[in-house]
């Protein structure tokens, strides 16, 4: 998996960089969840957010990656689960022997609902209570 | 700070280039919102129009199915790969689950609808999407990113000529027109059939009183299978060339916009 944490680089740092034009000055420090469903590869993300910045002129910000739990709810039972332990599961159904790849769930988190079940009542009505997507969560200005 | 929607930047980057968005919908299923969205997207990418076809009808989505595309998404360097057609992107969440189900709340679709358009690498002048029946978050999410573009667009509302079809839609017309939206009009769809050389009507409508009406389209039979030619069917033709014509002389973008 390496394409979707250079996609999902760039979207950052494009939307940075407009960020810093709106407001009319220079960020210091950008905080960026990541929820563990997305199954991006941190470092990655890291290496890719740091490679880009120059092309965006964003050299002068430090990014700052912070995972977040992802957690589960039923919305017919209410039983509570997290990713922690059902993700080798869900990725052995989906990538078969490989331990990762690129799935669904990996490209757009929402994707959930369609390929996982409530462990106790076996429904797809859940809602990811934490830890879904990509966000940015805090920005420091200089 | 709560957090910020970074997609949102990247989606107002591209709808903003786009030189028209024509969004497809209806109060009402079943009027032939996709076969139009199809038809109208094969007739402009025949014209060597650069087109996106755009499927947002996740629960009921049946673009893949009309235009016969089995495909799987693909992500390149620059984001998901859409399906290739000649002049023609298209993009559908079918193309990530394949056949099944998709149970998706309010956020969820939110954000599908985001990741879609954030991270497909499309790269189109005319923009083509299909909406799902009724008044819905799909519809929400996506005027709300069209207006934060100020993306040239118009609304295309679709109905069949049956009275439970007409009072449906005469409420999404309201909807369209309290969210501001630009409307470019109505189409009748499967309003009549054609026997011979004798037109048979199949209902009427008193929507012309609240939406100028654009086009009347009978009642193909088999639409759906010539459709899968990924080509328009000839008895259709016509009627589809004029519509797209239309639709392109009065768009000018100088009205209606926010």
């Amino acid at each position: 998996m390496s394409l979707h944490e250079l996609s999902i680089a760039e979207a950052i740092l494009e939307f940075v960089q407009n960020y810093e034009v709106e407001k009319g000055k220079k960020l210091k420090r950008v905080v960026v969840g990541v929820g563990q469903l997305t199954q991006l590869d941190i470092d990655l993300l890291k290496d890719n957010l740091k490679a880009l910045s120059e092309a965006y002129g964003l050299t002068h910000i430090s990014f700052l990656i912070k995972v977040e739990k992802t957690l589960f709810k039923c919305n017919v039972c209410g039983f509570k689960w997290s990713w922690d332990e059902i993700g080798t599961r869900i990725l052995k159904d989906l990538c078969g022997e490989e331990r990762e790849c690129d799935n669904p769930i990996h490209y757009i988190p929402a994707l959930a609902n369609v390929f996982i079940k409530c462990p106790e009542c076996e429904s797809l009505d859940f809602t990811i209570e934490s830890g879904k997507g990509v966000k940015v969560i805090e920005v420091e200005f200089y | 700070m709560s957090f910020i929607d970074f997609r949102e930047v990247s989606i107002k980057n591209k709808l903003s280039k786009a030189k028209l968005i024509i969004i497809i919908g209806s109060g009402k299923g079943g009027v032939g919102k996709s076969t139009i969205a199809s038809l109208i997207s094969l007739k402009l990418s025949e014209m060597g129009k650069r087109t996106f076809l755009f499927d947002l009808d996740f629960t009921g989505s049946s673009i893949p199915l009309l235009l016969n595309t089995h495909y799987e998404v693909k992500e390149s360097k620059k984001g998901f790969e859409p399906f290739k057609l000649g002049n023609l992107e298209i993009m559908s969440i079918k193309f990530f689950v394949a056949n099944k189900p998709i149970a998706l709340r309010g956020l969820s679709k939110e954000d599908v609808v985001k990741e879609l358009l954030a991270l497909t690498n499309w790269d189109a002048d005319y923009v083509i999407i299909d909406l799902p029946p009724g008044i819905n978050d799909e519809l929400f999410t996506l005027t709300k990113l069209l207006k934060i573009a100020k993306a040239c667009r118009k609304h295309l509302v679709v109905s069949n000529p049956s009275k439970v079809s007409v009072e449906v839609v005469n409420d999404y017309i309201k909807l369209l027109k309290s969210l501001n939206e630009p409307i470019a009009g109505l189409i009748i769809n499967m309003s009549y059939i054609k026997c011979g050389s004798e037109i048979i009507k199949l209902g009427s409508t008193n929507l012309r009183e609240s939406i100028k009406v654009i086009a009347e389209l009978p009642l193909v039979p088999n639409l759906d299978k010539l459709l899968g030619n990924k080509k328009i069917p000839q008895e259709l033709d016509t009627y589809v060339n004029e519509l797209v014509h239309r639709i392109l002389n009065e768009s000018t973008c100088k009205h209606n916009l926010i």
